[in-house]
C-alpha cells in the first residue's frame, strides 16, 4: 500500500537538484537546453543574459529556422459579416488585390495578411450557429439533438495544444474579451470554459509564480508541496477510475489528462524560463472593464487582452491560443448600434449598415490585436511575423446563416511557412478544412485529413503555402 | 458517422395536447416496477458550483457554524461574522436538455478547471487555516486537542474525520494510512503544523471523491447507503449530508423506508431546504440567465444592472411562500396575487413598495393585469430581447419549461426579419403576420407566438403597458384551441393543463435523476403525476412520494456497455 502512494522527494529539491532532475528525467538527453547545461558546469555567471540565437535554442525550445517557434491564434467573432462588403477586390498578390470596406481598418497590415474568400463550412447546417461553430472550429458536424449536442472530435486549437503545446508552460489559452459561448473542445462533452477577466489573467501567466528570462529570484518553495498533492489527487482518481462503466471513465481520463497538465507546468516552474529577449512582465490590468449602460468596453478589454496575449507569446507561455472577441450568436450591444448584434443581424432591413458597421468594427480590434503583435521584436522581425492568427466566424451572412463565403483571414504567415499580401479567391465554395490543414501542416503538425462525410480533406492549399 | 436525431420542424404538427382535465379521484397504491438495465446507466455528477460552495461554507465558515451552536461563549463580534470568500472562478456549470443536473452527469473537468480547482482548495484551505490561528473556538470545532497542544497526531484525526464529512461516505483503512503519509510527509518537509493542515485540506478538496457525485449502485442496481444518503440531501439541501444522516448511512437504516422518510421530514424542517428549492426551480425555469440581463437603458428606461437579481429573487421567494410557507396548490405559482417585491421591482411594476429596505410581500390588485409568475419580470424580461418583447421566446418558453413540449428550430437559412412599427404594423402582432400566415414557419409559430402575444402588456423588462406606438395591444390568444383575451386569462389556462403539472414532475425526476428520462420511466411519470394530483398538487408531498419511492433507489446497471 505505501508503495502505491509515495511522495516523490525530487519534488522538494533545491536549485542544483532540480537541474540534474531535469537532466535524469528527459528520455532525450539532447534535449537539455545548452544554458542549462551550462549552468550545471558552473559557467552560468560567464553568459550574458541576452543571449545570441543560436545560443537560446537548442533542446526544449527548439525554435524553427529564424530561431522563434511558431504561434497560432483564432481570432473569433459571432454572426458573420455582409459578403458583399467583405469580399476583397482582385486576387492574387501584392497590388492585385485591394481591401474591401469591412476590411479597411487592417490596410497597415495588408502585407502581412492573407485572406481566403469563397470557403464552405462543409457540415449540415441543423441548428443556427451551432452547426457553423462546431463545424468550423472541430472540421465535422455536431452530434446529438439541438438541447443535447455535442462535437464529435477535438478542435482544432486542440490539435495543436497536443501536438505542439507540450513545451510551454500552457498548452494551450482560450481567451474571451467578453464571456461567450466557447470554441474550444478536449472531445466530446469536454469544452474549455473561456477566461474573460484580464486581471485573473495576469496573474496566472504573469502572476507570484512568473519569472522573466534572466531573472534569479526565487522559486516558490510551495511547487514541490503542491506536486506532491496532485500526485495525492492522481491516486484517487485511478481508483475512482477503477469502479466506473466506459463513459464516466473517459470524463475521468479527461480531468487525470488535466492534472498531468498541471503537474507537468508546476515541474517546469522549478526549471529556468526561456531565454527570450522580449519577454518581459507586462504591467497589470487596474480597471474591472465593467460594462457601461449594459454595452461591453470592447476597445478597452480587447486592448489589454491583446497585450497579455502578446506577451504570453513572447515569453513562450504558449503557442496556442483561442480568443473570443464576441460569442457565436452573441446579441451584444455594439458601439452606436440600435439593437443586440445578433438581432440586428435578423431585422434590420435592407443591406443592414450596422451589421456592415459591427464587421468593421470588429477588424478594427483585430487590427488593434495585430498591432501588439507587431510591436514585440523578434529576430529581424516582429512576433506577428512568427504568428498565424486565424479572424473568423461561425456564419457568413448572419440573416441568412449560411455557411458558404466564410470569412477567414490568415495574419502573420507563421514565421515564413504562409503566404501573405494575398487574396486566395474559391469560386466553387471549397472545403474551409483546407485552409485548416495548411495552418495545421504549417504549424508542424503531421495531420493527414480533416474532417468527416463532406467535410472530409486531405489537401492543403497550395497557393497559401510557401 | 452521422447520429444526428433531427427532428424535422413540420413535426410541430400534431404537438396539441389534450388539455382537459383527466379525472385523478384516487390514490393509486401500486407503484409501476421495471428492471434495472431498462434505466439509465449509473451517474458520476460533478458538483455544481452552488453545491461545492454550500458545502464548504456549511463545513468551514465562522458565520454559519457558529449560528448552529445553540449556546455559544464566543464574543469575538469579527469571527462570528467572518464569512469565507470563494474565487469566482470554478469550471462553470453546462446544460443538457435544458437543465444543469442533467449536464452535470456528462460534462468533464478541462485542464483549466483543474487548476481553478486547484486554486479555490488552497484558497479555501488557507482562509480556514488563519481562522484557526486566530480564533480557540473555531479550532475547537475541529480538534480534539486544544490550540496550544495541536501537533501532528492531533491534525490526523480531524483531517481523518473531515475526509469523511466532505467525501460523505466512510472512509477505508487505505484512503487513512495514505492520507497520514501525505500528511506526514508534509509536515517533515515544512516543519509546519498549519502548513500541514493547510496541504491536507487543500488534498481533499481536490479529490474526485469530494468534486464527483457516484451513483455506482450495488450488483442488484440499487443505490448503496451512503449513495442514498448523499441522493438524498443533494436532492433537498443542494449540498452534503449532515452528520446524523451520516451515521444512519453507514448503519444501513437509512435503507428502511420509515428511516428514510422520517430524514425526509426532519431535512424539508431544516433551513437548507430552501436553499434545495431554490436550485431545483434555478434549473426548471432557467432563472441563471438573470445574472447576466443585458436591456438596452435607452429603450428601457427602468431597467438596471440589477433588475435580473432581484427578479429572480422574486421568482424563488413566491415559490418559498407556496411550497414551504403554504404548502399549498403549487399551480398557483401562476395565478398568485400574492407576491414580493423590493423597491425596484415595485417602480417597474408601479405599485407601491412594501418595505423600504429589503423585499417583502405584497397583493397585487385585481384590477392590475399581473398574475404569477408569468406576470413576473424574471419570465417577462428574460425571455425578450434586449431592445423589444418577443412572442417567440415568450411561447417557446411556455411550451418547453412549463409543458414540456419541444419546438424544433428554425430552419438555418430562414428568413428572420420582423419589419420595422409602421402606420399599418403598429404593434408586434401585424409585424409578425408572416411568422403566423407563411406555412413553413406557422407551423411552429403559431405554436409559439399565439401564446407568446398573450403576453404583450407587458415590454420587455416587465413593465405594463396598453399600447405600442399609438395603438391598443390585443392580447388575446389561444392554447391549444382554449381561448384567452389577457395574460391573466392565459396563466389560468396554463396552470389548468394537466401538462403543467405533468412538466415540473417529469423535470424533478430528471432533476434527481441526472439524466433525460428514459421511456420505461414514464409509466413511473404518470404514476407519480397522478400522486402529485392526489396530494392536491402538494410540491411537498411530491417530494416526499418521489424520495420513498422505489425509482428513488434504482440505479441502472454497466451491462449494456462492453
Amino acid at each position: 500500500m505505501p508503495d502505491l502512494y509515495h511522495i516523490n522527494t525530487l519534488h522538494f529539491t533545491n536549485t542544483t537538484k532540480q537541474n540534474k532532475m531535469k537532466l535524469s528525467k528527459k528520455s532525450n538527453p539532447q534535449k537539455v537546453s545548452r544554458r542549462s547545461f551550462l549552468k550545471t558546469l558552473g559557467l552560468i555567471s560567464a553568459i550574458p543574459v541576452a543571449l545570441p540565437i543560436l545560443e537560446i535554442s537548442l533542446g526544449k525550445h527548439a525554435f524553427a529556422n529564424s530561431g522563434f517557434p511558431k504561434r497560432y491564434g483564432l481570432f473569433f467573432w459571432g454572426n458573420g459579416n455582409r459578403i458583399e462588403r467583405w469580399t476583397p477586390i482582385g486576387e492574387g498578390t501584392g497590388d492585385a488585390w485591394s481591401l474591401s470596406e469591412s476590411l479597411q481598418p487592417l490596410q497597415n497590415f495588408k502585407e502581412k495578411i492573407t485572406v481566403c474568400s469563397g470557403y464552405s463550412t462543409k457540415v449540415p447546417n441543423y441548428f443556427p450557429h451551432t452547426s457553423g461553430l462546431v463545424g468550423l472550429v472541430t472540421g465535422q458536424a455536431a452530434t446529438g439533438t439541438e438541447h443535447d449536442w455535442t462535437v464529435a472530435g477535438p478542435s482544432i486549437d486542440q490539435i495543436l495544444a497536443t501536438n505542439i503545446g507540450q513545451d510551454t508552460v500552457y498548452p494551450s489559452l482560450v481567451l474571451g474579451c467578453v464571456s461567450s459561448r466557447s470554441v474550444s473542445w478536449n472531445g466530446p462533452n469536454s469544452w474549455n470554459p473561456v477566461e474573460t477577466d484580464p486581471y485573473a489573467l495576469y496573474e496566472r501567466l504573469f502572476g507570484a509564480t512568473f519569472r522573466e528570462p534572466g531573472e534569479e529570484g526565487i522559486i516558490d518553495p510551495n511547487l514541490g508541496f503542491r506536486r506532491s498533492a496532485l500526485d495525492f489527487v492522481l491516486q484517487d482518481l485511478n481508483t475512482l477510475h477503477a469502479q466506473l462503466g466506459t463513459q464516466d471513465k473517459i470524463r475521468l481520463e479527461q480531468h487525470m489528462e488535466g492534472v498531468r497538465e498541471l503537474e507537468l507546468r508546476l515541474a517546469r516552474l522549478q526549471e529556468d524560463p526561456p531565454s527570450l529577449e522580449s519577454c518581459s512582465r507586462p504591467d497589470a490590468p487596474t480597471a474591472d472593464y465593467a460594462d457601461i449602460d449594459s454595452r461591453p468596453q470592447f476597445t478597452e478589454r480587447n486592448l489589454i487582452m491583446s497585450k497579455l496575449m502578446a506577451m504570453s507569446y513572447a515569453c513562450d507561455q504558449t503557442r496556442v491560443i483561442s480568443y473570443i472577441h464576441s460569442g457565436a450568436l452573441n446579441n451584444l450591444l455594439f458601439p452606436n448600434a440600435t439593437d443586440g448584434h445578433h438581432n440586428l443581424t435578423h431585422h434590420e432591413t435592407g443591406v443592414q449598415p450596422q451589421v456592415a458597421e459591427v464587421t468593421r468594427f470588429v477588424m478594427e480590434q483585430l487590427a488593434n490585436f495585430l498591432q501588439e503583435l507587431d510591436n514585440i521584436p523578434e529576430g529581424e522581425g516582429t512576433l506577428l511575423d512568427n504568428c498565424m492568427i486565424c479572424a473568423t466566424s461561425e456564419v457568413s451572412e448572419g440573416k441568412t446563416h449560411s455557411l458558404d463565403e466564410i470569412p477567414f483571414v490568415i495574419a502573420g504567415g507563421g514565421n515564413g511557412t504562409l503566404q501573405t499580401n494575398r487574396h486566395i479567391r474559391s469560386f466553387s465554395q471549397d472545403n474551409i478544412n483546407k485552409i485548416h490543414l495548411t495552418c495545421l501542416r504549417a504549424m508542424g503538425v503531421n495531420q493527414v485529413s480533416l474532417g468527416a462525410d463532406d467535410s472530409f480533406a486531405t489537401d492543403s492549399i497550395g497557393d497559401l503555402e510557401v | 458517422m452521422l447520429n444526428f436525431i433531427f427532428l424535422l420542424y413540420v413535426s410541430c404538427e400534431g404537438q396539441r395536447t389534450d388539455t382537459s382535465e383527466s379525472n385523478i379521484s384516487k390514490k393509486s397504491l401500486v407503484e409501476p416496477t421495471f428492471s434495472n438495465n431498462e434505466i439509465s446507466k449509473p451517474t458520476l455528477r460533478r458538483l455544481s458550483k452552488d453545491q461545492y460552495q454550500n458545502i464548504i461554507r456549511e463545513h468551514f465558515e465562522p458565520k454559519y457554524l457558529f449560528a448552529q451552536v445553540e449556546q455559544s461563549n464566543v464574543t469575538d463580534q469579527e469571527l462570528l461574522e467572518s464569512e469565507l470568500v470563494f474565487s469566482s472562478q470554478l469550471e462553470p456549470d453546462l446544460a443538457t436538455e435544458g437543465l444543469y443536473a442533467i449536464g452535470s452527469s456528462v460534462t468533464t473537468i478541462s485542464p483549466i478547471g483543474v487548476e481553478r480547482y486547484e486554486q479555490s482548495a488552497f484558497n479555501i484551505s488557507e482562509q480556514v487555516v488563519h481562522f484557526l490561528q486566530e480564533s480557540d473556538a473555531y479550532h475547537d470545532l475541529f480538534f480534539n486537542c486544544s490550540a496550544s497542544a495541536l501537533n501532528l497526531d492531533c491534525a490526523q484525526t480531524a483531517l481523518a474525520k473531515q475526509t469523511r464529512s466532505l467525501w460523505r461516505r466512510d472512509i477505508t483503512e487505505t484512503e487513512i494510512q495514505n492520507l497520514n503519509l501525505f500528511l506526514t510527509e508534509i509536515h517533515q518537509q515544512s516543519d509546519s503544523i498549519y502548513t500541514t493542515i493547510e496541504y491536507g485540506l487543500a488534498v481533499i478538496l481536490q479529490s474526485p471523491h469530494f468534486l464527483y457525485r457516484k451513483e455506482m449502485g450495488n450488483e442488484e442496481g440499487r443505490l448503496t447507503s451512503f449513495e442514498l444518503a448523499n441522493k438524498l440531501s443533494f436532492l433537498l439541501w443542494n449540498s452534503s449530508p449532515d452528520l446524523e444522516l451520516l451515521e444512519l448511512a453507514s448503519s444501513d437504516e437509512i435503507l428502511d423506508e420509515t428511516v428514510l422518510y422520517e430524514q425526509s421530514i426532519r431535512m424539508m424542517n431544516d433551513h437548507r431546504f430552501q436553499q434545495g428549492l431554490r436550485s431545483i426551480f434555478r434549473d426548471f425555469f432557467a432563472l441563471q440567465g438573470l445574472q447576466s440581463l443585458t436591456k438596452d437603458p435607452l429603450v428601457f428606461t427602468h431597467a438596471n444592472p440589477d433588475l435580473g437579481i432581484s427578479a429572480e429573487e422574486e421568482t424563488l421567494r413566491l415559490l418559498e411562500y407556496i411550497i414551504l410557507d403554504q404548502d399549498e396548490d403549487f399551480r398557483t405559482f401562476l395565478t398568485s396575487q400574492t407576491t414580493f417585491v423590493d423597491r425596484r421591482l415595485a417602480a417597474l411594476y408601479n405599485i407601491p413598495a412594501p418595505s423600504p429596505t429589503d423585499f417583502a410581500q405584497t397583493t397585487l390588485d385585481p384590477i392590475n393585469g399581473r398574475r404569477g409568475f408569468l406576470g413576473q419580470a424574471s419570465f417577462l424580461a428574460l425571455q425578450s430581447h434586449a431592445t423589444s418583447t418577443s412572442a417567440t421566446l415568450r411561447g417557446l418558453f411556455v411550451r418547453s419549461r412549463l409543458l414540456c413540449q419541444s419546438i424544433p428550430a428554425p430552419p438555418a437559412d430562414v428568413e428572420t426579419s420582423i419589419p420595422e412599427a409602421d402606420a399599418t404594423s403598429p404593434t408586434l402582432r401585424e409585424r409578425i403576420q408572416s411568422h403566423l400566415s407563411d406555412e413553413n414557419c406557422a407551423v411552429c409559430h403559431q405554436l409559439t407566438d399565439l401564446i407568446g402575444l398573450g403576453f404583450e402588456n407587458f415590454d420587455g423588462i416587465g413593465r405594463w403597458r396598453t399600447q405600442e406606438n399609438g395603438a391598443t395591444i390585443d392580447a388575446s390568444g389561444e392554447l391549444d384551441g382554449h381561448t384567452f383575451d389577457n395574460a391573466w386569462e392565459l396563466a389560468q389556462k396554463v396552470s389548468d393543463n394537466q401538462n403543467f403539472s405533468k412538466c415540473m414532475t417529469k423535470q424533478l425526476l430528471q432533476y434527481t435523476s441526472g439524466h433525460v428520462l428514459q421511456d420505461a420511466e414514464r409509466e413511473h411519470l404518470d404514476w407519480l403525476h397522478n400522486q402529485f394530483a392526489y396530494e392536491q398538487y402538494s410540491f411537498q408531498s411530491l417530494l416526499i412520494e418521489m424520495i420513498t419511492s422505489d425509482w428513488f433507489r434504482q440505479t441502472g446497471t454497466n451491462s449494456d456497455e462492453e
